[in-house]
């Protein structure tokens, strides 16, 4: 009897776990959802989807005006880049896609539930380059947002107290012998540590290999890629020999460290990335004066131009129509302005005239310089892009980039330049057999 | 407690030399160690709530400099509105706290049954749950999912509940505990007319105090930092959760740093306050309160 009666007041001290238990399930219940909702109603709302650090202002401006114009609101949904693309995968099985997206790339997954983007993409008015589009049979499954380009940017201030000159025109550019030269008079004269740091992408060198006059790793007819030819090889290593720890840090390009911090120290002469960094730069580097300058050409002017997210408009029954309005209606002419303009977007659509709205000289120079190279880049810079789409579009991707690993190997000596061209063509080739 | 004031009355019986110089210089360098460990932990702690409240300028400037020229908090403010943060920040905070209320009385119950009772098929279910640790996340996502989405709890925030209700991790924790509490507790409790539930519930549980708090703080943990499993399931962004925000500021090519150190301090807060508000039970972990051997 005691037993039971100190039993029932010892449990009185633990009634409150139950109770919050029960109450986080309730809590927890209470954030459920009805569901995608009826499907006969009018349309009043789709969902965009994109991954993007600074780069949104520029859509919350549209959404509005397209809210205005059709009554239909777009609920823009920033993710995080890491991860986009298993969201994305796993939405599909969940048949929970958005109305509209601006991917990383397309995934043959959900590639059958696209809508055809054609009468955007082929509208004459709206002049969209048409051999960034990515099209299968016919229908026009994605349209780019933007260009991207890589890009070289210099220290402005080292140039200046070392007083070595720099050309500012792409079309009299130097070649990479000319600026490495002046980068290691200006490293010496001015006690820096490095000549230039590099980008560790697939994609950065592509332009170092094009510029050297190589074609690089190229699909053949197979959609195999194939050997390189051999100014590939050279200019390989070429790069390698770069990376002495003098003209280049090793660590980046065999252990990771970050050739943008590094940059922005003032430790370092030049730096080979891209068009994305503009905006950054104009925003925090602050203790020294920087410019983009022309890519060096050896003797081809080449860099690597690449598109940001692929637009596209899925096939949601009741929301497909609207979601297709809402891709047309952002690449119309005047809208495509301002977000070009409001983004830091180098267009996709040719001859806007665009005012970036960067107080800094250097951010706005650099957007008309890298406008410029884009003109005068050989066909060849766009072909690693087109080497993807193409891949993408046959139900095939590249999942993972031998480039990165095989080169930090071939940089730290550990096998020679014909072992490493051979580990990256069977490494890509094994990913879309 | 107990060990600082048992330590010198027993020294004191073996050696009666209580303020030998020896002594003196071993607690010192005792001291010593741990002021080093002190400063090799706190020193990048310091230096990232340093470089929070510094402007972007800043960061990667040469010479590094540990101490801000400009104090800002532009960091703070861009981070509290590039997402959600007030949303993000209850989502989160849902999650976290049912997921480790049940877990502790999930991994509780489970841990007991390993320890105490004795049969081939509690043995066999020991070997399953220890399964489940050998396999990467990565490789349960899809099939996880398919499991979540078939129970309709896709989108859901019990989506990020239910699966982590479950770990190997805690089970153990308990396991081991209850292990080392000698079962004549167990038996004594039986004798005196006591149900197994009742045992369970007034004398084990009470006894595993400081588990349960360590294995709150670590699932809470957990639940907080967890990132992809919760993107994945979630779609609508007024569940997201506090990580997904603070990832969304990382771009694919390039990352805006202040903004970045702002956002990953305020996510910071909640598990640090929670942590203080623990570690006293933790510290107090005195298991053979009540028992002559």
């Amino acid at each position: 009897m005691n037993a039971s009666i100190t039993g029932r007041r010892g449990l009185r001290r633990w009634q409150w776990l139950p109770i919050a238990v029960a109450t986080a399930v309730a809590v927890t219940a209470c954030g459920s959802d009805s569901g995608s909702g009826d499907e006969d109603a009018k349309v009043d709302k789709i969902t965009f989807w994109l991954s993007t650090s600074a780069q949104l202002d520029g859509y919350t401006d549209l959404a509005k005006a397209f809210e205005a114009k059709e009554g239909v609101s777009v609920e823009i949904v920033n993710l995080p880049y890491d991860g986009y693309q298993d969201k994305l995968r796993q939405s599909a099985q969940a048949n929970s896609l958005p109305d509209a997206a601006s991917v990383p790339s397309l995934d043959p997954i959900w590639m059958n539930q696209l809508q055809d983007l054609s009468q955007t993409a082929k509208n004459p008015d709206y002049k969209i380059i048409e051999s960034l589009v990515a099209e299968l049979d016919g229908k026009v499954l994605a349209i780019p947002s933007d260009v991207t380009a890589a890009g070289l940017f210099i220290n402005k201030s080292l140039f200046d107290e070392a007083k070595v000159s720099y050309p500012t025109d792409p079309s009299s550019t130097w070649t990479w012998d000319e600026f490495l030269a002046a980068a290691t008079q200006v490293r010496t004269a001015t006690k820096a540590k490095y000549d230039l740091v590099y980008d560790n992408s697939p994609a950065r060198i592509r332009a170092f290999i094009y510029g050297h006059g190589g074609k690089g790793f190229q699909l053949g007819d197979d959609l195999k890629y194939t050997m390189p030819d051999a100014a590939t090889v050279e200019a390989l290593s070429k790069f390698k020999s770069l990376n002495n720890d003098q003209v280049m840090p090793k660590s980046v390009w065999t252990s990771g460290a970050d050739p943008n911090a590094l940059f922005k120290s003032g430790q370092v002469v030049a730096y080979f990335s891209g068009v994305w960094q503009v905006a950054d730069f104009a925003e925090s580097i602050t203790n020294f004066e920087w410019v983009s300058a022309p890519t060096p050409a050896q003797p081809v002017h080449a860099t690597d131009i690449n598109t940001g997210g692929k637009m596209v408009a899925f096939n949601n029954g009741a929301t497909a129509e609207a979601a297709k309005k809402w891709i047309d209606f952002i690449f119309q002419r005047d809208n495509y302005t301002k977000l070009s303009e409001v983004n830091g977007y180098l267009p996709v659509e040719t001859g806007l005239a665009l005012n970036y709205p960067f107080e800094q000289k250097a951010a706005l120079d650099a957007f008309a310089l890298y406008n410029k190279e884009i003109e005068l880049a050989d066909p060849i810079s766009s072909s690693g892009q087109a080497n993807g789409t193409k891949l993408n579009l046959a139900g095939k991707a590249i999942q993972d980039d031998p480039t990165k690993a095989e080169m930090a190997k071939f940089i730290n000596g550990e096998q020679d330049v014909q072992k490493t061209v051979e580990n990256i063509v069977n490494g890509l080739n094994s990913q879309v057999s | 407690m107990a060990a600082t004031t048992t330590t010198p009355r027993f020294s004191a019986l073996r050696r009666k030399r209580p303020n030998a110089p020896g002594e003196l210089s071993k607690k010192f360098w005792a001291s010593a160690v741990m002021w080093l460990l002190v400063v090799v932990y706190g020193f990048p702690v310091l230096w990232f709530l340093l470089s929070s409240v510094k402007p972007a300028g800043e960061l990667f400037s040469y010479p590094l400099t540990f101490f801000p020229e400009d104090v800002t908090f532009k960091g703070y403010t861009e981070a509290w509105t590039s997402f959600d943060v007030g949303t993000y920040f209850v989502n989160t905070m849902i999650v976290a706290v049912s997921a480790t209320l049940l877990t502790i009385a999930v991994s509780a119950a489970c841990g007991y049954a390993l320890a105490k009772y004795n049969n081939w098929w509690v043995k066999a279910f020991t070997i399953c749950i220890l399964a489940t640790t050998m396999l990467p996340g990565e490789v349960l996502l899809s099939p996880l999912f398919v499991v979540v989405r078939d129970l309709g709890l896709y989108n859901n925030l019990a989506a990020v509940v239910v699966p982590a209700v479950i770990t190997a991790t805690g089970t153990f924790m308990f396991r081991q505990f209850f292990l080392t509490v000698p079962s004549d507790l167990l038996e004594a409790a039986r004798i005196d007319g006591s149900g197994e539930l009742s045992t369970f519930i007034r004398i084990m549980l009470p006894l595993s105090r400081p588990i349960m708090l360590t294995l709150a703080i670590f699932s809470f943990q957990w639940r907080w930092n967890d990132f992809l499993w919760p993107l994945v399931v979630l779609n609508d962004p007024n569940k997201f959760t506090i990580q997904i925000g603070v990832s969304s500021i990382v771009g694919a090519q390039n990352v805006n740093w202040s903004v970045l150190l702002g956002a990953s301090v305020l996510s910071m807060i909640p598990l640090v306050a929670i942590y203080l508000l623990l570690q006293r039970y933790v510290m107090n972990a005195d298991i053979n309160a009540g028992l002559k051997d």
